[in-house]
């Protein structure tokens, strides 16, 4: 029977295709892809928790006006009650009835809300809040500003473009300006043009990035300065290019160093290397040695590294987003904190937000760097 | 003839071989003028000629030869007298509003000008940047202390890994700006009763000390496994005394030099939050206030956001000189 069952031509075309959806399972590459995955879902779950624990830290007696109250109270102490437990109920403490909300409670809640799932949330009641007149459907909900009474993805989604532009200007000029500054620089150790480079990082490092931001602000943008021709203006228009071209330029200047030194550092460390000893000793050119043998090389952590600079990019951009006046999401982190009343959602999903992209970003460039670079090896204890 | 960098320690460069002719083949070297006997002397042979060599030692006299060190000691001692003698003659009134002063250009009276409420910029620059510097120097040494510590622990039990591993992931996915402003807030929130200069010390150092913790963990582990401490665990050495008598000393200069790098960054975080409206009160005199204030009104005012400009750019430049001299003098490799 055996016999009949192994040489059965059905049998062997499962076997392969088991074999083949077995061989793709165990991929090193995907297995440690999925296990990071995984273990960054883990870390947002839990930075979730401890941002909702966080902000249930804030006493009940900040979340609504006392003086409102008293007014209120001052007429019929239990409509007053009752828009003490409406504010309440509107920062998640208390539910409908009245009763506390545990922060457990709060948290799956917020999980719920935020997992890209199809469901309907009810967001307003009647005054007296027994019935509900308007649901929201959609995958995501973040919450309403307390501020602006808007939703909270809406708010962001008017918003993240500006601040990813920014961005992604700054880290592609940043690389494309740092990135030869550094092959310069390597190319003769204690030359030069390594002296200038090593002067501008330091001079770039010591510089506080707030005054820099600030001075560019005033000089670039001066309309009867030296650059008062190319109209940057102090603030900027929306759909007008050159009013971004000041913010951007002052933050490559910024990221320049962070790419520049690192390429530096990694030639140097190169060009001493086995490979590279042998390459000459062959008799190549060292332009051949540095552009074919080292900067192919030097390819790899430069993807690795590039999420890191797209984060500061971002991070920049608080400064640059609040100096400039650019309506991105910096610029609505910094006025929700600014705001008198508690603007939780608003907070809440921008944390949460800017955590998640920081962890895709960095899961990102571990990932790539693995499919990029066949040296590195993976094991299912990651990688070695 | 090509110099080689052998040349030095050819015969020729010895006082008592001056005359000898050692070069070319056709030189009779005569061996008995080479030689002489040096008679054996009991306390000579056990007496070493050079000074033992003293690790802190070495760093202060290689920290001293630095230009960049010199400089950045004079400007910190300069601006350390600042910050403790200005405010001290601090005239009267002077930080007060003053509606009948506001926006005077520099002179004789108000060294800076004053700002658009009245108040002298020269003593409200000093007494702000003496604020953030003090907010600074205690968050770090608060850091430094807290980071060594666990470092030390996460490195040396390595059953706690998982856990602050996981823990760094938390602290470090989330952007420090954000982190320091989210902790700010929600301290300020929670308890209105916390002076805001405490609010800012925490949530500086809780928002830090990991990123020290993992570096001085990343070094616990390397020296760990090295003969001496393997040593000292067969011998049954406790832990603690592992860590403050093996691996402290070891890693003093790492941590130093980390630390010199925290203090700037230190500074700039507080003054960018006060900046933003979130670290200091806006009725407080700090930095990150009069800087805000200052770029309003640049146009028709300029000196008053280049003076707190000026001497921030001041603050962090001295110590980033100061740090990078102190990186250097702290490198064995450089003790020659």
């Amino acid at each position: 029977m055996d016999k009949t069952l192994t040489e059965n031509k059905f049998y062997k075309v499962i076997k392969s295709i088991l074999h083949r959806i077995w061989a793709i399972l165990t991929n090193p590459t995907l297995v440690y892809t999925v296990r990071r995955i995984l273990s960054a879902m883990f870390t947002l779950l839990l930075l979730l928790t401890v941002v909702t624990t966080m902000i249930r830290l804030i006493p009940d007696t900040r979340l609504y006006d006392l003086a409102v109250y008293n007014k209120i109270a001052g007429t019929s102490q239990t409509a007053a009650d009752n828009y003490r437990l409406v504010q309440l109920f509107k920062y998640g403490r208390v539910d409908l009835d009245g009763n506390r909300i545990p922060i457990l409670k709060n948290v799956l809640q917020y999980l719920y809300y935020i997992l890209p799932i199809p469901k309907s949330i009810p967001i307003t009641w009647n005054t007296r809040y027994t019935e509900v007149l308007r649901y929201w459907e959609g995958l995501s909900f973040l919450g309403i500003s307390m501020d602006t009474n808007e939703l909270v993805t809406d708010m962001m989604a008017s918003r993240i473009g500006i601040s990813f532009k920014i961005s992604m200007w700054t880290v592609v000029l940043a690389y494309i300006i740092g990135y030869p500054l550094g092959i310069a620089m390597a190319k003769k150790p204690g030359g030069f043009i390594d002296k200038l480079g090593t002067l501008f990082v330091v001079l770039n490092y010591a510089i506080p990035a707030l005054v820099f931001y600030l001075l560019m602000n005033k000089i670039l943008g001066a309309p009867d300065g030296i650059f008062g021709a190319l109209n940057f203006g102090y603030f900027y228009e929306p759909g007008e290019f050159q009013t971004l071209v000041a913010p951007i330029f002052s933050m490559v200047f910024l990221s320049i160093p962070g790419v520049s030194i690192w390429v530096r550092r990694f030639m140097v460390d190169q060009l001493t290397s086995d490979y590279v000893k042998f390459a000459r000793s062959k008799g190549l050119t060292e332009s051949r040695i540095m552009y074919v043998h080292v900067l192919r090389n030097a390819l790899v952590p430069l993807i690795r590294n590039f999420p890191a600079v797209f984060i500061f990019a971002i991070i920049g951009s608080y400064y640059v987003e609040v100096i400039w006046g650019i309506p991105g999401t910096g610029n609505l982190l910094i006025s929700a904190l600014r705001n008198q009343e508690p603007d939780v959602p608003v907070i809440q999903g921008l944390t949460l937000i800017y955590s998640a992209m920081s962890m895709v970003a960095f899961l990102l460039g571990d990932i790539v760097t693995v499919w990029f670079d066949p040296r590195i090896k993976l094991t299912s204890k990651g990688v070695v | 003839m090509k110099k080689s960098k052998w040349d030095k320690f050819s015969l020729s460069n010895f006082e008592e071989f001056k005359d000898v002719e050692i070069d070319g083949q056709n030189s009779a070297v005569n061996e008995e003028s080479l030689f002489k006997f040096v008679e054996l002397d009991e306390f000579k042979s056990e007496h070493l000629k050079s000074e033992p060599y003293s690790y802190w030692k070495s760093v202060a006299v290689t920290f001293i030869k630095k230009p960049a060190a010199i400089v950045s000691i004079i400007s910190l001692i300069l601006l350390l007298a600042g910050i403790l003698i200005i405010p001290i003659y601090t005239p009267d009134g002077y930080l007060q509003f003053n509606l009948a002063i506001k926006d005077l250009a520099p002179s004789a009276e108000h060294l800076w000008g004053t700002d658009a409420t009245g108040r002298d910029l020269f003593f409200m620059t000093w007494v702000g940047a003496g604020k953030s510097l003090s907010l600074a120097l205690i968050s770090s040494t608060l850091i430094v202390l807290i980071g060594t510590i666990i470092g030390l622990i996460w490195g040396f039990f390595k059953k706690l890994d998982p856990f602050f591993i996981e823990l760094y992931n938390l602290i470090a996915n989330i952007p420090a700006l954000l982190l320091y402003m989210l902790l700010s807030y929600v301290f300020q929130q929670a308890f209105p009763g916390m002076p805001p200069e405490v609010r800012l010390i925490v949530s500086l150092t809780i928002a830090s000390w990991i990123g020290l913790a993992r570096f001085v963990r990343n070094q616990t582990i390397i020296i760990t496994n090295r003969e001496y401490n393997l040593a000292s665990k067969a011998l049954g050495t406790p832990p603690g005394r592992i860590m403050t008598k093996n691996l402290l000393p070891y890693l003093l200069s790492v941590i130093i030099t980390q630390a010199s790098l925290i203090i700037p960054g230190m500074i700039s975080s507080e003054v960018a939050m006060s900046f933003f409206g979130v670290g200091l009160p806006s009725n407080a005199i700090s930095i990150g206030a009069l800087l805000d204030l200052g770029r309003r009104n640049f146009n028709v005012y300029p000196f008053q956001l280049l003076a707190p400009a000026g001497l921030l750019s001041f603050i962090i430049f001295t110590f980033f000189l100061f740090g990078l001299a102190l990186t250097d003098a702290l490198d064995p490799k450089k003790h020659r």
